[in-house]
């Protein structure tokens, strides 16, 4: 189960970082296909969330797991598994 | 029909003669390089990566200079270019050829953000490694910061193409921040220049060289520190993105 503050910090990251409209956001919707980012989006997306979060991501350590976010479900997935893993909350 | 196919034919004649005269020229120019390297090293302060990219900046102001009748470069807004100090330069990409205009910034100790397939390159890789060019996919941002940190305190500028791939149709991309953040955190000023008419010398898509027209323009720098503390990199990127658009009309 996803906490809504960690799903409303993705959202508010994902359109001050990228210009997109929070109407188009919703657990279903693709990164890639839906929402048009690429691979250097995800660089930047990553340093947005560790800055909006609080949290370090390891991008060696973490490649297989951010390699499988594909949609915006997962991606609260990853967000919050980092969370709990580290013990802070968004 | 015929008027196209002799348009073709000499297009693909002109190609021809340029790769084999960029061919000589690159030759030329490393063997200058090798005796001059001494010169390279004592400017790059012994640093070999220093060395490279000066090498690189003379050559693209080399090739540029040496190709003009078939690249003919405007280049304006020199006084803008730091007297002192590292800086952030952020351009637009319409271009492969587009880094070779960099040369003519009289600046060639700069250090290129680069995404990661151009280090899997053969030779180019090597020489961008040995260059210090940064691998932005590969390094984390904390890393990348301490390289571009290391790199101004020996008042390296960096340079990134900030729309991260060409565009495909001329108009200007959305930009990425990571340049905004790196100059932020590193206190750099970002310098933007604004290449236009590049994509005429080699659009994408296009295996072909045609004659151009560029206008490589240097714009005032950015100081980052004037902005809101809160979200500084995102306003800062926000603000250099309006300066190109306007400049580009779009």
């Amino acid at each position: 189960m996803v906490d809504q503050a960690i799903i409303e910090v993705v959202h508010q990251t994902l359109v001050e970082e990228f210009e997109l409209s929070a109407a188009d956001l919703s657990a279903a919707v693709s990164l890639y296909e839906d929402l048009g980012l690429d691979s250097l989006d995800s660089v930047d997306l990553v340093v947005a969330l560790e800055r909006a979060v609080g949290f370090k991501i390891d991008r060696v350590a973490d490649e297989e797991r951010i390699r499988q976010v594909r949609t915006l479900e997962d991606l609260y997935g990853f967000v919050q598994a980092k969370v709990n893993s580290s013990g802070k909350q968004a | 029909m015929l008027g196209s196919a002799i348009h073709w034919v000499l297009l693909c004649g002109l190609n021809v003669i340029c790769v084999a005269y960029a061919v000589l020229l690159t030759f030329i120019f490393e063997l200058y390089f090798a005796c001059f390297l001494p010169l390279f090293l004592v400017l790059g302060k012994g640093r070999l990566d220093d060395a490279l990219r000066y090498h690189n900046g003379y050559y693209g102001a080399f090739m540029v200079c040496l190709f003009r009748p078939i690249i003919r470069v405007r280049r304006r807004g020199m006084e803008h270019l730091p007297t002192r100090g590292p800086v952030m330069m952020v351009t637009n990409h319409r271009s492969l050829f587009d880094i070779f205009f960099f040369g003519l910034t009289q600046q060639p100790n700069v250090a290129v953000l680069v995404r990661s397939w151009p280090f899997r390159l053969p030779v180019l890789g090597r020489f961008m490694r040995g260059a210090g060019y940064i691998d932005i996919e590969r390094l984390s941002f904390d890393k990348t910061s301490e390289l571009i940190r290391q790199l101004s305190s020996r008042r390296v500028s960096a340079l990134c193409f900030v729309e991260g791939h060409r565009s495909r149709d001329g108009r200007l991309q959305r930009f990425r921040s990571g340049a905004f953040r790196l100059a932020v955190e590193c206190y750099l000023p970002v310098l933007p220049v604004c290449v236009t008419g590049s994509e005429q010398l080699c659009a994408p898509g296009s295996r072909l060289i045609r004659p151009a027209s560029i206008d490589f323009l240097i714009l005032s720098p950015v100081e980052t520190a004037s902005f809101p503390a809160e979200k500084r990199a995102l306003k800062v990127r926000r603000h250099v993105e309006n300066i190109f658009r306007e400049q580009l009309g779009e």
